[in-house]
């Protein structure tokens, strides 16, 4: 679903104490937090890192000017400037080491059900894999990954990566093969290193060993 | 039709052209290949889908957008508190100006205007405590990070300012307002020093003005019961004070040459002065006056002790940043140890601020860039000649 807002007047740049930015600005806040937030929350993996992520994120839409008069995907702008700050985010190994501690003491903000240690410790391992992984691939294709699974449109995903619509089915064909290449390689390590119960069988016989 | 595998997970989304699709809908009833293909992809997509599933947090955990809003407005929009100039003071206008041009370069929150002009301006004792710094010569910079919650203790000092309590500083020279020049001999023949210049031109910029201005000189008197006051205010109890009744302290603050660049959204100004001349009567053990002074910025004890023994108190300048307005490294500047202070990256700031300083033969150094990148920062500073 596009979502698509026009813009009266350009959004001012604020200044110091100045008044901030209008109405309509509070809507879309209010309106995206959320799901801004969620897309942060599955690339940085750390509720404090996303959180002060999205507020980035928002600042640099209060201070960007949509042309007026043109109608705006605002919510698929905030989308890509978030997940290019997360990406960015995760580089840096000094940052990498800090996360992987402030996890480590961080409670995953993640519903466990079950209230069983051992499933979530190996819940919590799979995300770190997957995280791990996305940060491996090429940022366009975890971008594409990561945004289609947050329900963007292939047109909106075209806008967004700023390529033709008719070559989004393609980038996704190959960015699905890049991570099942990984994803898979990954769980057969486990499978060979791991005493206990294979990943795969979590997952039903879903992984796809070519 | 050929098998074309690529086609297949646009087709599984729909989203081909409807004539394609179709197509591809026909290819898939006759070959056997691709019906498997399109199996394998399904069930890559279900892991893939499963995968990324895990990563979301719960409902319950994500912020309430209501509340998230309001300190996103809180924090964007609150006006920078004002260290340095306060209302209710009567400074003349020009050194009022001088201050607020000051306040600009350092930005990025007390650094430097602390230390120096604090000297200058109202006797708030957060702003005494770093006059207490006696800085003699400046050889070096320290920064120390300053615990943003910690200042909010110092309101109780404000206070006793505001009420009088602490004096006025005696203006013993005017400042005089700022004089634009456009010539570098006209600029260097007004401030008679030799004024440095960058070889290389900041990328994207072009130079404005020079700007030279004389600071002021000021002399401030306090009663060692003041001090002690100031430091029961904040339940500071166990600093051992000066002998001396009354310190007074005089400060001279110098000319100094800004040279302005501008750029489409940026800008970077380089100021140059003469380190300032600031005499404490009678002598007094610096180190006694910093540890007082680190004190009152919230240092814990035990760091406190280190530092007063670890720095050379009559030749350092000591900047205390607050660390939620910014970050600071030591760097290699125009062949001399300076500090680089950025802006804590999500600041009330729309745009990257920095500021360079170090000091070097007896000059001090300050290069502020608003819209510029670091680096380019220091590739300025280091061509000044």
């Amino acid at each position: 679903m596009r979502m698509t807002n026009i813009i009266p007047d350009p959004l001012p740049a604020p200044r110091d104490g100045e008044n901030p930015p209008h109405a309509g600005f509070e809507r879309w806040y209010l309106e995206h937090y959320r799901n801004v937030f969620s897309l942060v929350y599955r690339i940085v993996g750390s509720g404090e890192e996303a959180q002060d992520l999205v507020q980035e994120v928002f600042l640099r839409l209060s201070q960007h000017r949509f042309t007026r008069g043109v109608e705006h995907n605002v919510r698929a702008w905030l989308y890509r400037v978030a997940t290019n700050l997360a990406f960015n985010t995760l580089r840096g190994r000094k940052r990498q080491l800090m996360r992987e501690d402030r996890a480590a003491r961080e409670a995953p903000l993640i519903q466990s059900s079950a209230p069983d240690p051992a499933a979530e410790a190996i819940r919590q391992e799979t995300r770190q894999a997957v995280r791990t992984i996305l940060a491996q691939l090429p940022d366009r294709d975890a971008q594409l990954l990561l945004l289609r699974h947050a329900g963007l449109s292939y047109q909106e995903l075209a806008d967004v990566l700023a390529v033709a619509p008719g070559s989004v089915g393609t980038l996704i064909a190959r960015a699905e093969a890049a991570f099942t290449a990984r994803w898979s390689e990954q769980q057969r390590q486990n499978l060979i290193s791991k005493k206990g119960v294979p990943h795969e069988m979590q997952y039903g016989d879903a992984a796809a060993i070519p | 039709m050929k098998c074309n595998t690529e086609m297949l997970p646009p087709f599984l989304d729909g989203m081909l052209p409807p004539l394609d699709q179709q197509a591809v809908e026909a290819h898939l009833r006759a070959c056997g290949p691709c019906q498997l293909e399109c199996e394998r992809l399904k069930r890559n997509r279900a892991e893939i889908n499963r995968c990324l599933d895990i990563l979301d947090p719960s409902v319950e955990a994500i912020p309430e957008p209501v509340g998230a809003l309001a300190s996103f407005q809180a924090q964007t929009f609150k006006p920078v508190p004002d260290p340095v100039v306060r209302s209710g003071e009567a400074l003349a206008s020009g050194y009022r100006v001088w201050l607020r041009g000051w306040r600009r370069v350092f930005a990025l929150g007390m650094a430097c205007v602390f230390c120096l002009t604090a000297l200058l301006s109202s006797a708030s004792v957060r702003q005494a405590a770093a006059q207490w710094l006696s800085v003699f010569r400046v050889r070096t910079v320290a920064v120390i990070p300053v615990d943003p919650a910690q200042l909010e203790h110092l309101q109780a000092i404000e206070d006793l300012a505001n009420g009088g309590f602490l004096g006025q500083p005696e203006i013993l020279r005017e400042p005089d307002g700022a004089h634009a020049m456009s010539n570098l001999s006209d600029a260097a023949e007004l401030a008679d020093f030799k004024v440095r210049t960058p070889l290389v031109q900041p990328d994207g910029m072009e130079f404005e003005q020079f700007l030279v201005e004389e600071g002021p000189a000021v002399r401030y008197s306090i009663q060692r019961t003041m001090i002690q006051a100031v430091l029961e205010a904040v339940g500071i109890d166990d600093v051992p004070l000066p002998a001396a009744d009354t310190l007074t302290l005089e400060a001279d603050l110098p000319v100094s040459v800004t040279q302005k660049f501008r750029g489409s959204r940026k800008q970077l100004e380089i100021r140059q002065m003469p380190s300032p001349n600031l005499q404490i009567t009678p002598a007094v053990d610096p180190a006694l006056l910093g540890r007082i002074a680190l004190r009152l910025l919230g240092v814990p004890l035990a760091d406190s002790e280190r530092l007063v023994n670890s720095l050379d108190w009559t030749s350092t300048l000591l900047i205390p940043l607050p660390t939620s307005v910014g970050q600071f490294r030591e760097i290699t500047v125009d062949g001399v140890s300076g500090v680089l202070i950025e802006a804590t990256a999500r600041s009330p700031r729309r745009s990257q601020e920095g500021v360079i300083l170090w000091q070097r033969d007896g000059m001090l150094y300050f290069v502020q860039g608003r819209g510029v990148r670091p680096i380019e920062m220091l590739r300025v500073a280091d061509s000044l000649q």
